[in-house]
């Protein structure tokens, strides 16, 4: 299904039921909202692990945001947080999503916080995984090298200094297999639908001076935050930074996995449980 | 999640992805909309059942119509069968739903019908649970008073002559319990968020009158059509009437001893089901 919002239509697929019958009852359940990780890439790999175990307590939102999957592409002045949030801000209006937890992973998870900044009565608790407060290059360059060696800290840094398409598909092939310490199996890169331009777009204009810790302080519900110790791209540095910005009563958890790359569950599949006992 | 839809706005829900992760690719699976009896009832019966059994292979869209459930109550006005089809079109069309499966069952039947009649190039296929084009009362008492005797067809006779509110509380108590093979737990009920006013509101009006029966040769879509040879909302003769007025090629069952209920009463009605839902895969149109 899609649903048009902000002038976009926005892609969006949904598992798990927002009503249930027990007994004399229609039961409510949560409902999870889950922003991707790229930018440019789709919902696709939250249908593996993360969409299905969450969809057994409650109704699981997919969403391709603007740029990426099959939501409209748009155009590239419109690939921005500001567009994101005020996108997902028209999605949750037009469907009368209210009190949604939003777990966002990477760039979703800024996402998150940002919207949750914002419109604190459309979200309901944030589950903000691999995210950073901001993204920096050395870093990430430093730990490419470090997990895979002097080639992959190269290409990195070649490709964060002059992010083409041309740099990108060579990143794509030596550092993107360096994101998890478990390969991401081909059948899962082949079914993303993902918008290179984008990405490198992104890498070369926002992620340069991008910072979400201004926006920390109007967030007004309960934050779980996963990290894994060996993910190149969102560091470890760069979680904590966003950690500490946190107001403290907030953090309801702050769990940080030792061999695990970017996305946590890949790696650490029992950290879904720890968002299941958040969300109930 | 509730949309737009005109003037009000419909709650949905959802069971079952659209796109499900197979080797390389993310397959579609086709999207069922299921439109629930009534008017007045809500979508909530088809959570146990049908809804679980099609969204093992297809995305199934519950929706509250206009008056029901969790849905805007819509004007008085506008409480009445094309209004409602149109809807089924209007709300497709707001969440970019093509070619779906429409599945109605009993009213919703009636207003799957008028909406592919109205808009013969938009669903995908049919699928008419206990459906009729109109509301024949001697029909309904026959099978009252064969299921339920004199005071069945007596206390049916008073609520579809005047439809008032000690009509249908008798109705409740002596006809509903007729209108299924398997006891219609009181969970059932309950759980429904009734407007019983949207019910009786309609049986007075539009119910007297409304006659499908010429629309239905502007249907274009393939059709399955399951009755149930004991229900007494949708006697025989009542669907087997739509079934002979939908386009060739309609596929009609009826099934012994299934009433009103007729998936729940007749299990074959699920292996029909099945091969219509294969067929569709096979066969595109």
């Amino acid at each position: 299904m899609k649903v048009h919002a902000n002038g976009v239509d926005l892609f969006f697929d949904v598992e798990g039921t927002k009503l249930v019958a027990e007994g004399p009852w229609m039961r409510e359940r949560p409902t999870v909202l889950l922003l991707p990780t790229g930018p440019g890439i789709d919902h696709s790999l939250y249908k593996e692990h993360v969409g299905p175990a969450l969809a057994e307590d409650a109704q699981v939102i997919y969403v391709d945001l603007r740029g990426a999957g099959r939501s409209d592409w748009s155009s590239v002045e419109h690939w921005t947080l500001e567009t994101w949030v005020a996108d997902l801000i028209g999605f949750c209006e037009a469907l009368e999503l209210e009190r949604t937890t939003l777990l966002g992973t990477g760039i979703g998870g800024a996402v998150a916080v940002v919207l949750a900044a914002q419109r604190p009565d459309l979200v309901d608790r944030l589950v903000l995984v691999s995210t950073v407060a901001r993204y920096i290059h050395t870093r990430s360059i430093a730990e490419f090298d470090r997990l895979g060696g002097p080639e992959a800290g190269e290409v990195a840094a070649r490709y964060f200094a002059d992010p083409t398409e041309l740099n990108f598909a060579e990143f794509m092939r030596v550092c993107v297999p360096l994101y998890s310490r478990t390969p991401l199996p081909p059948d899962s890169i082949a079914r993303i639908e993902m918008n290179l331009a984008l990405s490198a777009h992104w890498d070369a204009t926002s992620a340069r001076d991008f910072d979400v810790r201004p926006h920390v302080g109007g967030v007004g519900c309960p934050v779980l935050v996963l990290a894994g110790e060996d993910d190149p791209s969102t560091t470890i540095a760069g979680i904590e930074e966003l950690v500490e910005a946190l107001p403290p009563a907030l953090l309801v958890r702050y769990e940080r996995y030792a061999d695990a790359g970017h996305g946590v569950f890949r790696d650490q599949p029992g950290a879904i449980e720890l968002v299941r006992d958040f969300l109930s | 999640m509730r949309i737009q839809v005109g003037d009000v706005r419909l709650f949905f829900d959802v069971e079952g992805t659209k796109l499900v992760a197979e080797g390389p690719w993310m397959r579609e699976r086709q999207t069922v909309v299921l439109l629930h009896p009534g008017p007045g009832f809500d979508h909530g019966l088809f959570k146990v059942g049908i809804g679980p059994w099609l969204a093992a292979g297809t995305q199934v869209v519950y929706l509250d119509l206009r008056g029901a459930g969790r849905s805007d109550p819509g004007r008085p006005e506008d409480l009445r069968v094309e209004r409602w089809a149109d809807d089924v079109r209007e709300f497709c069309d707001a969440l970019r739903i093509e070619q779906p499966i429409v599945f109605g069952l009993g009213f919703g039947s009636m207003v799957a019908l008028d909406y592919a009649a109205r808009h013969p190039e938009h669903p995908g296929a049919l699928v008419l649970g206990a459906p009729a084009a109109r509301i024949v009362p001697e029909r309904s008492i026959a099978v009252y008073e064969r299921l339920g005797g004199a005071e069945a067809a007596e206390v049916a006779r008073r609520y579809y002559g005047k439809p008032d509110g000690q009509a249908f509380a008798d109705f409740v108590r002596v006809c509903f319990p007729l209108l299924s093979s398997y006891e219609l737990t009181s969970d059932v009920i309950v759980r429904a968020d009734w407007r019983p006013e949207v019910l009786l509101n309609w049986m007075a009006g539009e119910a007297k009158a409304i006659d499908l029966r010429d629309r239905l040769g502007a249907v274009e879509a393939r059709a399955l059509v399951l009755a149930g040879e004991d229900d007494a909302w949708a006697p025989l003769e009542s669907a087997r009437e739509v079934a002979e007025l939908l386009p060739e090629g309609t596929r009609f069952r009826s099934f012994p001893g299934a009433r009103h209920s007729v998936l729940a009463d007749a299990p074959g009605a699920y292996e029909e089901l099945r091969l219509f839902l294969d067929d569709l895969q096979t066969e595109p149109a």
